[in-house]
């Protein structure tokens, strides 16, 4: 008898019929339970489903992410171009559109000469101007203009708004002056462009715009309460060290002569803010 | 058998047990007699009438298979509820998924590997019971009957107390082997199962399988050693 034969004995250890009853019995339910219960949502996920879903909104999908990239893309361009129009007081400069271009355009010829940037607050009524305008410029001068009204950069060169919020916005330079000085002989003089556009009739003005400070910080501003305590104390010191009595002074003044007053004064050697005495 | 009034959930059910033989027998084809051919063409047509809504086919399945996967567990188990649990869990994640199932292996050896991965992980746990049950043996079959003839030359009743003692020995022996050696001696020497058969189930090769039969079976013989004889 081999160990083989052995072994196979145990291919005789058989249930009993009632256990294969049991076990029956038991695997239903276990069935039934396996089936209704509930699931964890991590297993109905279906790797299958989610790529079978993603197929099926694949072009819908692909357009929102292209609409969507093209919107940023377009707002990020369109960012630099507003942050040139930061200063109030220019700010209804170029509000008029395509006149107010027009005129910064045609300024151009006159200010190419000037190197640094020169603030000219042009103002007008857009609508009748523009109307007005038409017919004078010719269309390059008009697509030009566009194009310098896209290009925030030229713009901001050329009449001076400052890119960064915390430089002064608006600024007069002498070449400014100068260039508003050209301006205003062009204006003056008798040619047809300046009369039909640049008068003051039709709402034009030239101006120089008062240069502005720096704008203060509101902390800065603040004062210290240990530094208003001490202004106190040191103005009541100082009060009590000069209220000498007249009558006290005014009869010192009396008994000194005059060569005493001149020899006293000739040692205290007073300049400016310090006193120098000599002994 | 009961009808099954349900439809099976068409929702896979991500096991790992099953997900491990999906994997492990997936790209393979096994290398079949033309007996296993011919069951596992029969199994399959009942599996793609379970995968189109014949919940009922299942249990022919059960009834086909439930005494040999109960055995294999059992053989690596020593115990007979833990077999009987472990069982109806594998045919459970079967029946689950089932709508996996593509055929690259027979049935049989899909849900051989599904209830030794079972039996593995609970063996692994260390959910054993403390005590170990015995089957009773058919006495009435020819193959136990002349064994225990063989073995012994007494009288019923001392025969029977014979068997049981040697029963407990086997299984004393067996539990000493680790839950490989002892799934490849069950697998080989009480299922039958061939090398191939056995390498595809455990997912190694047949070199190893040949490796671990033989080194069980030294240790068997050693334990057995009163009991065998030339």
């Amino acid at each position: 008898m081999t160990l083989e034969d052995i072994l196979r004995l145990k291919r005789a250890e058989r249930p009993s019929a009632e256990f294969w009853s049991q076990f029956d019995r038991e695997l239903r339910v276990k069935q039934l339970a396996a089936l209704v219960e509930k699931r964890p949502w991590w297993r109905t996920i279906s790797l299958g489903r989610i790529l079978g879903g993603v197929r099926r909104f694949h072009l819908p999908l692909g357009a929102t992410a292209v609409l969507a990239a093209t919107l940023f893309s377009v707002r990020d361009f369109q960012a630099p171009k507003s942050s040139t129009v930061v200063a109030p007081s220019s700010a209804h400069v170029l509000q008029s559109g395509g006149l107010t271009v027009a005129s910064a355009v045609s300024m151009r010829e006159v200010l190419s000469d000037h190197a640094e940037p020169a603030l000219i607050n042009v103002t007008g009524p857009a609508p009748d101007a523009s109307e007005d305008l038409a017919p004078v410029v010719p269309p390059l001068v008009l697509g030009a203009e566009r194009t310098a009204a896209s290009t925030g950069g030229q713009f901001g060169s050329m009449v001076g708004v400052a890119p960064h919020a915390d430089e002064p916005s608006v600024f007069v330079s002498s070449h400014g002056r100068g260039a508003v000085e050209k301006f205003t002989e062009l204006q003056s003089a008798d040619t047809l462009l300046s009369r039909r556009l640049l008068s003051p009739a039709r709402g034009f003005e030239t101006r120089v715009l008062p240069a502005r400070s720096k704008p203060v910080e509101p902390l800065a501003q603040m004062k210290v309460p240990s530094g208003s305590r001490r202004s106190n104390l040191i103005a009541s010191a100082t009060l009590a060290a000069t209220t000498v009595p007249v009558i006290t002074s005014e009869r010192s003044a009396r008994a000194l002569s005059d060569e005493r007053i001149y020899d006293t004064s000739s040692r205290v050697n007073a300049r400016g803010a310090g006193v120098l005495v000599k002994f | 058998m009961v009808e099954f009034p349900f439809a099976p959930l068409r929702l896979p059910r991500f096991d790992p047990v099953v997900m491990d033989a999906i994997k492990i027998l997936g790209p393979k084809t096994l290398v079949a007699s033309p007996e296993r051919q011919l069951e596992a063409d029969s199994d399959m047509q009942i599996v793609h009438r379970v995968q189109a809504g014949d919940v009922a086919a299942f249990d022919r399945l059960i009834l086909k298979y439930r005494e040999r996967v109960f055995s294999i567990v059992y053989h690596m188990t020593s115990n007979r509820e833990d077999a009987a649990d472990l069982t109806q869990e594998s045919f459970i994640k079967a029946f689950q998924s089932i709508q996996r199932f593509g055929g690259q292996s027979s049935f049989f050896t899909w849900l051989y590997r599904i209830a030794v991965n079972s039996t593995l992980s609970h063996l692994r746990k260390g959910r054993l019971r403390s005590f170990f049950s015995l089957e009773r043996v058919d006495s009435d079959e020819p193959v136990s009957k002349e064994i225990i003839d063989a073995l012994t030359d007494k009288t019923d009743a001392d025969r029977d107390a014979f068997v049981h003692e040697l029963q407990e020995k086997l299984n004393d022996a067996m539990q000493k082997l680790s839950t490989k050696h002892r799934t490849v001696v069950t697998l080989f020497e009480i299922e039958g199962l061939s090398h191939q058969e056995i390498a595809d189930v455990m997912d190694c090769s047949v070199g190893t399988v040949r490796s671990r039969l033989h080194y069980a079976k030294q240790l068997l013989q050693a334990e057995l050693q009163p009991y065998t004889r030339t």
